[in-house]
C-alpha cells in the first residue's frame, strides 16, 4: 500500500504507535514520532513509498522524542535516536524533519556494510547510470535535481550502492537537500517540482527537501548498470567543461569519498576496479544549470 | 667496501594489482592501502618480485641508461622510487 494512500490520522497514529515501516530502496525504516511537521511533511514527501506491515524486520529503527525536562518547553528541542543511541545532539523542535533526514543518512552510512557505499549522486538515463561523486558545496545536489527534473531517473542523490562483487548500482531514492542559493535556484529551473519548506539556519545554511519523482520510487527495485563516473565542481560564470579524467586517477578518486572503502577492504577495492572498468570518467565544470544538463544528456545520447 | 642495498618485494601475494591504462592502482591485504603508482613502479615491483636487485641492475634491466645525458638522473629518480616503495612498506632491503 502506498503511502499517500492512507489517511492522515492513520499515518498520524501509525508514526506515534512506532508501527509505522516504509520501504525506501533496499531498507525498510521503522520510524516513531509524535512530530505533527515530521507528520505532514513524510505525507507530502514520502507519499509514493510503499508501507510495510507493521510487524516484520526493519532495518534501522527510529526514534524523534522531545528531551525530558525544561528542553519540552524552553526552546523545545528533539532528539533522533536509534537503537536506543542518540548520536547528535539534539535539534530545535522545528528541525525535526531535517533531523530525520541527517539521522536516516547517518544510519546507512553507519551501518550498511552490505554495500559498498560511495558518496555520490547516482542518476540514469536509456539504461546508463552516471554517477556524481563530490564532496560537500560542489553543486552535485543542485546539479541531480536539475537531471532528474529533465527526464533522468533518480536513484540516489547521497548514497552510490553497490554490493561487493556486483556492478549493479541499488536505488535508494530519497528526498533532494538543496541547501542556500540552489533553493532558489532549482525553483527558477524547475518550478513544477514539489519541495518541503526552507529551514533555516541549521547546520547547513538553509535547507528545503526536493520530493524525489514518483516514477524513480517506482522503480526503486530496478538497478542500473554505471556508465559515467563525473566528479562535478560548480565554477559560477564559468563555461561547461568536460575533462576526460584517467582510470587510475578516477579510481582514486571514487574510493576516497566512499563511506566504507577501507573497511571492506579488498573487496571493495574489487568493486571499485569493477566500476571502474566499466565507466568513463571525467572531471565537470559548470556555471550554468542548463548547459550542464545539455552536457550530461549528450553523454547517453 | 660497502655492499649497495637489494631491495625485493615484501609479499608478492598479498599485492592485488588493477592495471588502467598509463597507471595501476595496487591494493596491500595486509596494511589495507591502495596505491597508485605509475608504470616505471609496476615495472621496479615486477623486477623485484622474484628476486632482489639493487640500484644498479635494476637500472640495467629498465633500461634507463639508454640516453647518456639522462643516465645519472634517471638512476637518481628510480634511487628516490625504491625508497618510496620502501616507505610504503611494499619492498623491504635484504641483507644477503
Amino acid at each position: 500500500m502506498k503511502l499517500g494512500s492512507i489517511s492522515r490520522s492513520d499515518l498520524a497514529a501509525l508514526l506515534f504507535s512506532g508501527k509505522f515501516r516504509v520501504r525506501i530502496g533496499p531498507f525498510c525504516i521503522r520510524l516513531q514520532s509524535d512530530n505533527v511537521d515530521v507528520t505532514d511533511l513524510i505525507r507530502q514527501l514520502y507519499c509514493d513509498y510503499q508501507l510495510e506491515a507493521p510487524a516484520g524486520i526493519s532495518d534501522y529503527h527510529l526514534r524523534l522524542s522531545r528531551p525530558r525536562m525544561l528542553r519540552r518547553f524552553y526552546r523545545p528541542q528533539i532528539r533522533f535516536v536509534t537503537d536506543g543511541y542518540s548520536p547528535f545532539a539534539p535539534f530545535p523542535v522545528d528541525h525535526a524533519f531535517p533531523l530525520f533526514e541527517w539521522g536516516l543518512n547517518w544510519c546507512v552510512a553507519t551501518y550498511s556494510h552490505q554495500f559498498l557505499m560511495l558518496h555520490s549522486a547516482v542518476v540514469e538515463k536509456n539504461g546508463r547510470a552516471l554517477l556524481l561523486p563530490a564532496w560537500p558545496g560542489s553543486g552535485k545536489s543542485t546539479l541531480c535535481a536539475a537531471l532528474v527534473h529533465r527526464g533522468w531517473r533518480l536513484l540516489s542523490d547521497e548514497f552510490g550502492l553497490l554490493r561487493p562483487g556486483s556492478n549493479a548500482l541499488i536505488p535508494f531514492p530519497r528526498c533532494i537537500p538543496l541547501k542556500n542559493e540552489s533553493i532558489e535556484v532549482m525553483r527558477d529551473f524547475a518550478p513544477e517540482a514539489i519541495s518541503g519548506p526552507v529551514f533555516t539556519k541549521t547546520r547547513k545554511g538553509s535547507v528545503a527537501h526536493l520530493k524525489a519523482p514518483a516514477e524513480s520510487v517506482r522503480r526503486s527495485t530496478e538497478p542500473a548498470v554505471p556508465r559515467f563516473v563525473v566528479f562535478p565542481r560548480y565554477m559560477p560564470g564559468k563555461q561547461a567543461d568536460l575533462k576526460p579524467l584517467p582510470k587510475a586517477r578516477a579510481f582514486m578518486k571514487l574510493a576516497g569519498n566512499a563511506f566504507n572503502y577501507e573497511l571492506l577492504s579488498e573487496s571493495g577495492f574489487q568493486t571499485v576496479a569493477s566500476l571502474i572498468h566499466s565507466c568513463s570518467s571525467f572531471l565537470f565544470h559548470y556555471g550554468d544549470l542548463d548547459r550542464a544538463v545539455q552536457v550530461m544528456d549528450s553523454l547517453v545520447e | 667496501m660497502k655492499q649497495p642495498i637489494r631491495w625485493k618485494v615484501v609479499a608478492p601475494d598479498a599485492l592485488v594489482w588493477e592495471h588502467l591504462g598509463d597507471e595501476s592502482v595496487l591494493f596491500d591485504r595486509r596494511s589495507g592501502q591502495t596505491h597508485l603508482l605509475p608504470q616505471i613502479s609496476v615495472e621496479c615491483l615486477a623486477l623485484m618480485q622474484d628476486q632482489a636487485m639493487d640500484l644498479e641492475q635494476l637500472c640495467e634491466r629498465l633500461e634507463v641508461r639508454s640516453h647518456p645525458a639522462f643516465e645519472n638522473e634517471a638512476c637518481e629518480q628510480i634511487d628516490q622510487l625504491l625508497r618510496t616503495l620502501n616507505d610504503l612498506g611494499l619492498t623491504v632491503a635484504v641483507s644477503e
